[in-house]
């Protein structure tokens, strides 16, 4: 069994329980140290394990008494702190190479003492001045040995209880457990590493997720991406951390619910885009199952799908990648897409031990792979959509047209455009005139699932000539869209224009430059197309009804 | 000084120290769960950094500060339980009054 050897001048007990709990799908023996002195190292050479890492944790004073004497800012030449560490480190050199891994943190403080206070930088003063050099001695000694790894132990020192002077007196534990969390992170970063597990590929949502808003409904123009915009420029920022990803050879694609058309319009001719068309690898962009999608792109990059993060502002595309694909790492988005940048930038699972050309050039070499082989099977088994939809408790609440729905159906009606068969756009006005007629009938869909209530995002109407039901509206947010509600809807459609003793209905779908969407769920529905643009069904049949979506109706008292 | 408080905190330091622990090693949240002596369910360590997590809860939600360390090596033969802490807590605030 591999093992990580812990060795420090002080107790370890809570990093080395913390490192047990954070490694325990990694089959590797932790070995703790505590309180040892230098000399200690050298036991270290008869072990000589070659898959067994190394974690030296010293403080600096147990190396150097000169520096010791710094701490007590007595007057001290920089240079013989400098050769008393560089003892230190060539001891480490000695008698750990053959190690497969050799971690050190950068020399810290074990306290939050001000010493010099203001003049802790100046040269041949400062006791944090002397840590730079000693950082900088350690780098380069190690810059040559490519198992040795320095870790920067300031990432560990971010929250307020990182020093502890009561854990230090009571137990020799100079920190608080934030510490030893931080550090334990990185540590298991390492091992990801040296198992070759570093992520490599992150498929990104396009919607709410690169930029604000729906580019389908408001245009690549409208998006909200930088400008004056505290939102806008939260998504630059985000783009911007994904493209510094990209330029240390993290390879980027795309997978959306969008018109691919569109969407890519949107990469290519927004001003404000960071990321362009060439950044990505490949991209699925359609109305498919993300997963399915997914599954798609890494076998067209040829990648495990171990190697992928997929990130996405909605909870219900993660939760069903996460249910279906349980090797793809789902990150959870913060509601606030100020959050974003932060979070995408302090995740460690892309962190490598080395980066090299080939890594830099490497979404180039995908994108010509992505030229030669357009295409690729999807033979993954995995939890059909329709099996994934039965497991969420889908409830759909229909509604007449009322005064507390009225202004969400005017919204709705004049701001949807991809699942929109006629895309007629009415004034508040003009509905109310329309709705009074006694041959039209509208209805509002309320739609929820085990995520949450996504509110009001279905209209659904008719018109009643003579023994034909007309579908006026079909109009479904895009938030909901792929969870079936559209079937729904229509069932429900035939039930009423039923009770209306129709004989037929019918829905006429005319084209916009958006709404091919709802084209392609008409033409995929039971009903039967007679023209380009028509599609009917005899209500004297029976019309199939979706297993898995709880439909009522409000009924008005 | 709420005795329900001193438990939320008292529960909220022992959820914080099972953050670091394995499943099968973590603190059961119970008043009766020993955390001292023998058939204690945590080391040493893992007891003077429950102590220290509560001395710091305290400190921060109440802006109370005691030195449970002390107190407890006084009371050790009769101390074994989150509930004798709890109760040594109370105790100890009560004096401070």
């Amino acid at each position: 069994m591999k093992k990580i050897i812990l060795i420090s001048n002080f107790h370890l007990g809570i990093f080395s329980c913390i490192l047990k709990k954070i490694l325990k799908n990694f089959n590797i023996e932790i070995i703790e140290i505590s309180m040892a002195g230098v000399e200690t190292i050298h036991m270290l050479k008869s072990e000589r394990g070659k898959n067994h890492s190394v974690f030296i944790w010293m403080n600096p004073n147990i190396i150097s008494p000169t520096f010791n004497k710094a701490l007590m800012n007595e007057l001290i030449e920089s240079k013989d702190a400098l050769n008393e560490i560089e003892l230190f480190l060539d001891m480490v050199v000695e008698c750990c190479s053959s190690y497969s891994s050799v971690i050190l943190p950068t020399f810290h403080l074990h306290n939050s003492d001000r010493h010099y206070g203001i003049l802790e930088m100046r040269k041949n003063l400062g006791v944090r001045n002397l840590i730079l050099e000693m950082n900088r001695l350690m780098i380069e000694k190690f810059n040559n040995h490519q198992n040795f790894i320095v870790l920067d132990s300031s990432f560990w020192f971010q929250d307020s209880d990182a020093y502890s002077s009561k854990m230090w007196y009571s137990a020799k534990v100079p920190f608080g457990n934030s510490v030893f969390n931080y550090a334990a992170k990185d540590v298991k970063a390492v091992q990801t590493a040296i198992k070759g597990n570093t992520k490599k590929l992150i498929i990104c949502d396009l919607d709410n997720t690169l930029w604000g808003g729906i580019v389908g409904d408001v245009g690549w123009r409208n998006i909200r991406l930088g400008g004056h915009d505290h939102i806008g420029e939260a998504f630059v920022d985000f783009q911007q951390k994904l493209k510094a990803l990209h330029n240390k050879g993290i390879i980027l694609s795309i997978c959306s619910r969008n018109t691919e058309s569109v969407a890519i319009e949107a990469i290519e001719k927004n001003p404000e885009m960071v990321l362009r068309k060439e950044d990505f690898s490949t991209w699925k962009i359609n109305w498919d199952d993300k997963a399915k999608n997914i599954v798609s792109i890494c076998e067209e990059l040829n990648l495990g799908l171990d190697s992928a993060v997929f990130i996405d502002d909605s909870v219900y595309e993660r939760e069903r990648v996460k249910d279906a694909l349980p090797d793809v790492a789902v990150p959870n988005l913060p509601e606030d897409p100020r959050l974003y940048p932060t979070i995408i930038a302090s995740m460690n699972c892309f962190d490598s031990i080395s980066i090299t050309d080939e890594d830099k050039s490497r979404n180039k070499m995908y994108q010509n792979r992505k030229k030669e082989n357009e295409s690729r099977l999807n033979k993954q088994k995995f939890k059909s959509p329709e099996e994934w939809l039965s497991t969420l408790n889908i409830k759909v609440l229909a509604e007449e047209l009322n005064r507390v729905n009225y202004t969400r159906t005017i919204q709705l009606i004049n701001k949807t455009n991809q699942m929109n068969l006629s895309t007629r756009r009415l004034t508040d006005v003009e509905l109310k005139i329309w709705a009074d007629e006694s041959e039209n009938f509208l209805w509002t869909f309320r739609v929820s699932d085990k995520f949450g209530d996504s509110g009001l995002t279905g209209i659904a109407s008719l018109t009643l000539k003579r023994d034909e039901a007309i579908v006026v509206d079909f109009i479904l947010s895009c938030r909901v869209m792929g969870k079936n509600i559209e079937h729904a809807m229509t069932s429900f459609l035939v039930q009423r224009a039923k009770k209306l003793k129709a004989k037929r209905i019918i829905a006429v779908y005319l084209k916009t430059e958006k709404n091919k969407p709802c084209y392609d769920y008409w033409k995929a529905s039971n009903f039967i197309k007679k023209n380009k643009s028509t599609f009917v069904w005899d209500l004297g049949k029976e019309y199939l009804k979706q297993k898995f979506i709880e439909l009522n109706e409000v009924q008005l008292s | 000084m709420n005795k329900k408080n001193i438990y939320n905190l008292l529960f909220l330091a022992v959820d914080s120290i099972n953050e670091s622990l394995q499943e099968d090693k973590m603190i059961k949240p119970d008043l009766n769960t020993k955390i001292y002596g023998k058939h204690s369910s945590i080391d040493s360590l893992g007891f003077i950094n429950l102590l220290v997590v509560f001395e710091e809860q305290l400190s921060e939600k109440m802006e109370i500060n005691i030195d449970l360390f002390d107190e407890i090596s006084n009371v050790e033969s009769n101390f074994s339980t989150l509930n004798d802490l709890s109760q040594l807590t109370i105790k100890l605030l009560n004096k401070k009054k």
